[in-house]
């Protein structure tokens, strides 16, 4: 009987319900928690591999903190540099089948991809002539030394073009010097502006709106200039705030991990084991 | 005193939850068939999904919320009864031995090295919650459902029925007869249900919580889930057929092609084309634990196992002769076994400097690097041993004389 | 200060961008950004628009946004001008926004708009053969917040706390008589 009455009851609430998701009254308290914090602007660019999976699915809170704890672990038995895409990187890692036992590869790095304990670098360079792109995972135990040789950001943050560049954009010496980045400066910005061979291209350049391309347009072939007539250009996804928020980093988790990171880092100076400091930025050094 | 409550106010007493179950008799046929017969539905001995209660929509006021929020509370601390632990042991296993398993949660995957540097993907797996919700005898469980006799007395013995509930949840939310069944166990109820055959030596008792330290780190598992719904999709994608060119064809890239030849013009039972892919219930064996975090309740499985993130999977021991278990917690793990594998943890002490709080409980499978050691150094003990002939040098038929 | 990263949103959005019937454009991810323009342009003229109920849900979180934008970086940005300025075609909009719409959340928290829900409404579609076509529509209220206009929810109906229903009263004894056994 009553169970009835219930339903009618459901039936009556169903009609006019109301679910209303108000705006917040609180004050914005991340910003006084970022500037305690001492959050570092550039995180993202620093540290792509503490941001959060921009598949939405794959975000889980205990999965990435054990994850954090196996990178952080890491970074206190080898040296991870600050370097970008753009910088000339030196990666020494163990090969068992080497004479020597070990490897040492100079080149740029042209992407940095994936989060976590996932994520990759690539460094390119010529040797004899060949064109040489190794793709390294960071946390790979048999890397034994990360060093940045030159630290420089380029016009764009993947640099994959130098596939079909001409050589001498890639090209590197193993031998080179590394040269020192004054603490506080900002980081340059090298404004090269790279030279494609002649079409085709491994992929079509000229409609990624790359800026550290000299003049794609005029290098592309009429055949692909007639088919930009037929692409659809999607200037307009840009503009798309959602989908580049749903992509991003947000400060909330920004901060959180750099407050993990600055308690493993003094929980194990206070234990006496490393002096050694994974939260530093070379344009934010004093 | 909850449940006798809103039983009053519905005007029927609620179906036991075994009663209204569907049952779904399978028929397992030895033919040979092409392609694959889906199998969309569980084992017939699981539980079926609960059913979420009715009032569920009836706008309560803030007084009667905290009113009730107060006696789920006051319920709730009357959990955690002690039980006797002293059969547990850490002991061989037998050749036909069966153990419980665990319902999981799988949260992401993740790689991990070697300590010769090779990387393996592994599963993340959150043991969430599990507690034994009922062990049904074998005459019992067997006479509720279709699938009769020959499994519950199979060439191991009599196989018990043991449920596994994970995931604690608000009461509220489910009907009577779901929260009958918890309240019998004395353990709060569960949002995630899974059944597991176990024979009488391995026989768990109701309301035992389970722990992530079940299974043995280097043993091998078998993963039951439900794999992703990918909806309707062609051959490509669902069998893995490699299409047609791109140039010099028109409307047919991605098609299957020819489905059969001139003799007998039919297409064959089990030809293989686009349809509904996903949304099965696999197994996966044979898939190898290598490392288990006890603090966080987390297992590190090598390789994949069914289904998204963030779906339930259930784990069990894998049955294969070479796979199966030979030493273990049985019939399962209690915390007064801890104390067995103490010499490791004092090892561990001696040799490694990071002081033991400020990592996790973890065991880690002996091939697997440990990030907290130094990078990897190779010797000339461990370049590849050439497995043949020496190929720089060319091949010099040798002569007899 | 300008390129840092932004907070979230309090506004929970989808997975994936839903589709969104576009009317006379031809259907494609530019018009369903065009219609959600429409949207957020009017939401800023009028401050409290009534709306078919997924296009509100669809539109809040570009409305969060883009204020948000205007709160944390300021009209000197030059990705926030730029967002602007294609978001508010309508110049008067974008000078509204900075100098109305941002002061008021300079010190709080997002979300700065609301999204209420009304009763469905059956509207008319088309008229063929003399005969009526009519449609159910869910409908939802999306405003700014602190807007001139009176309160969407009464005070009393926002408390939840005098509740007509009869079992209200049954379970609020049966528990009372239950915690002090």
């Amino acid at each position: 009987m009553l169970r009835r009455s219930l339903g009618s009851l459901r039936s009556f609430s169903s009609k006019c319900k109301s679910e209303p998701q108000t705006a917040s009254k609180s004050s914005n308290t991340i910003r006084k928690e970022a500037n305690l914090v001492g959050h570092i602007a550039a995180f993202p660019e620093i540290y792509p591999d503490f941001l959060q999976s921009p598949v939405w699915n794959r975000r889980n809170a205990l999965k990435e903190e054990l994850e954090r704890r196996d990178m952080l672990e890491r970074r206190m038995n080898i040296d991870i540099p600050e370097f970008y895409v753009g910088s000339i990187v030196a990666v020494t890692s163990s090969d068992s089948n080497l004479g020597a036992k070990e490897h040492r590869f100079v080149g740029i790095c042209i992407r940095r991809e994936k989060e976590g304990l996932h994520h990759q670098f690539t460094l390119r360079n010529t040797i004899e002539g060949i064109g040489v792109e190794i793709m390294y995972d960071l946390y790979n135990p048999t890397i034994k030394k990360i060093e940045t040789l030159k630290l420089e950001k380029r016009l764009d943050s993947d640099l994959s073009y130098l596939i079909d560049a001409l050589p001498e954009y890639s090209t590197f010496d193993f031998h080179m010097e590394p040269l020192a980045h004054p603490a506080g400066t900002p980081i340059p910005i090298n404004e090269t502006k790279v030279k494609l061979k002649p079409a085709p291209w491994t992929r079509r350049w000229e409609i990624f709106g790359c800026a550290g391309i000299e003049d794609s347009w005029s290098g592309a072939t009429p055949w692909f200039k007639r088919k930009l007539q037929k692409t659809k250009v999607n200037d307009y996804e840009k503009y798309d705030l959602v989908a580049a928020y749903r992509e991003g980093s947000t400060l909330e988790h920004e901060v959180a991990v750099q407050k993990q990171i600055q308690k493993f880092e003094n929980e194990r100076h206070a234990a006496g084991l490393t002096r050694r400091r994974i939260l530093r930025s070379a344009a934010a050094a004093k | 005193m909850l449940r006798s409550l809103v039983t009053g106010i519905s005007s029927s007493p609620a179906p036991e939850w075994a009663a209204n179950r569907l049952l779904v008799a399978t028929c397992i046929s030895n033919t040979q068939q092409r392609g694959r017969r889906r199998t969309l539905t569980p084992v017939p001995w699981l539980p079926p999904i609960n059913e979420p209660a009715h009032s569920n929509s009836v706008p309560l006021n803030d007084t009667t919320k905290k009113l009730l929020e107060k006696v789920i509370e006051r319920e709730g601390t009357r959990f955690g009864e002690e039980l006797d632990n002293s059969k547990a042991a850490i002991t061989d296993i037998g050749e036909s031995t069966r153990r419980v398993g665990l319902v999981v949660r799988k949260i992401g995957m993740l790689p991990q090295w070697t300590t010769n540097g090779t990387r393996i993907l592994c599963t993340v797996l959150e043991v969430v919650e599990n507690n034994v919700v009922s062990v049904t005898s074998p005459e019992d469980w067997y006479k509720m459902s279709a699938i009769g006799k020959r499994k519950a007395f199979n060439r191991n013995g009599p196989m018990w029925k043991v449920t596994v509930g994970s995931i604690n949840d608000d009461p509220t939310k489910y009907s009577v007869g779901y929260r009958r069944q918890f309240n019998r166990a004395g353990i709060p109820i569960k949002q995630k249900l899974g059944c597991f055959l176990v024979t009488e030596d391995a026989l768990p008792q109701t309301g035992q919580s389970l722990d992530a330290r079940h299974f043995v780190v280097g043993q091998y598992i078998t993963a039951t889930g439900k794999t992703i719904d990918w909806g309707f999709q062609g051959g490509m994608h669902r069998w893995g057929m490699r299409g047609q060119p791109t140039r010099r064809t028109t409307k047919s890239h991605r098609r299957i092609g020819s489905v059969g030849s001139v003799g007998d013009a039919r297409i064959w039972p089990g030809k293989r084309m686009p349809g509904h892919m996903g949304y099965e219930w696999v197994t996966v064996s044979g898939l190898e634990v290598i490392r288990i975090n006890n603090d966080k309740q987390v297992i590190y499985v090598k390789g994949s196992v069914p289904g998204d993130i963030g779906e339930t999977i259930l784990l069990k021991d894998c049955v294969q002769e070479e796979k199966k278990l030979k030493k273990g917690p049985l019939p399962t793990w209690i915390p007064s076994l801890e104390t067995i594998s103490e010499e490791s943890e004092e090892e561990a002490a001696a040799e490694g400097t990071i002081p033991k709080e400020l990592l996790h409980n973890e065991t880690f499978s002996p091939k697997i690097f440990r990030f907290t050691s130094p990078s990897i150094v190779f010797t000339d003990a461990d370049a590849k041993r050439a497995a043949g002939r020496d190929k720089t040098k060319a091949k010099i038929a040798k002569v007899k004389k | 200060m300008s390129s840092a990263t932004l907070p979230r949103i309090g506004v929970t959005i989808g997975h994936v961008a839903q589709k969104l019937k576009t009317g006379g454009i031809e259907p494609s991810r530019r018009a369903r950004l065009e219609v959600l323009r429409r949207i957020v342009t009017r939401c800023v003229r009028e401050e409290r628009v009534e709306l078919k109920w997924n296009r509100a849900v669809e539109a809040r979180p570009y409305l969060e946004r883009l204020i948000q934008l205007g709160v944390e970086r300021g009209p000197l940005d030059e990705y926030t001008a730029e967002m602007m300025e294609w978001w508010l075609p309508e110049r008067d909009l974008i000078v509204k926004m900075h100098e109305v719409i941002v002061p008021r959340f300079a010190e709080i928290q997002s979300p700065y708009t609301s999204l209420y829900r009304l009763p469905p409404k059956r509207l008319q579609q088309f008229i063929q053969n003399k005969r009526e076509f009519w449609k159910r529509y869910d409908i939802g209220i999306l405003e700014i917040d602190k807007n001139p206009f009176p309160p969407v929810l009464s005070e009393n109906s926002a408390k939840n706390e005098e509740s007509p229903n009869l079992l209200n009263l049954l379970l609020t004894d049966a528990l009372k008589n239950n915690l002090e056994k």
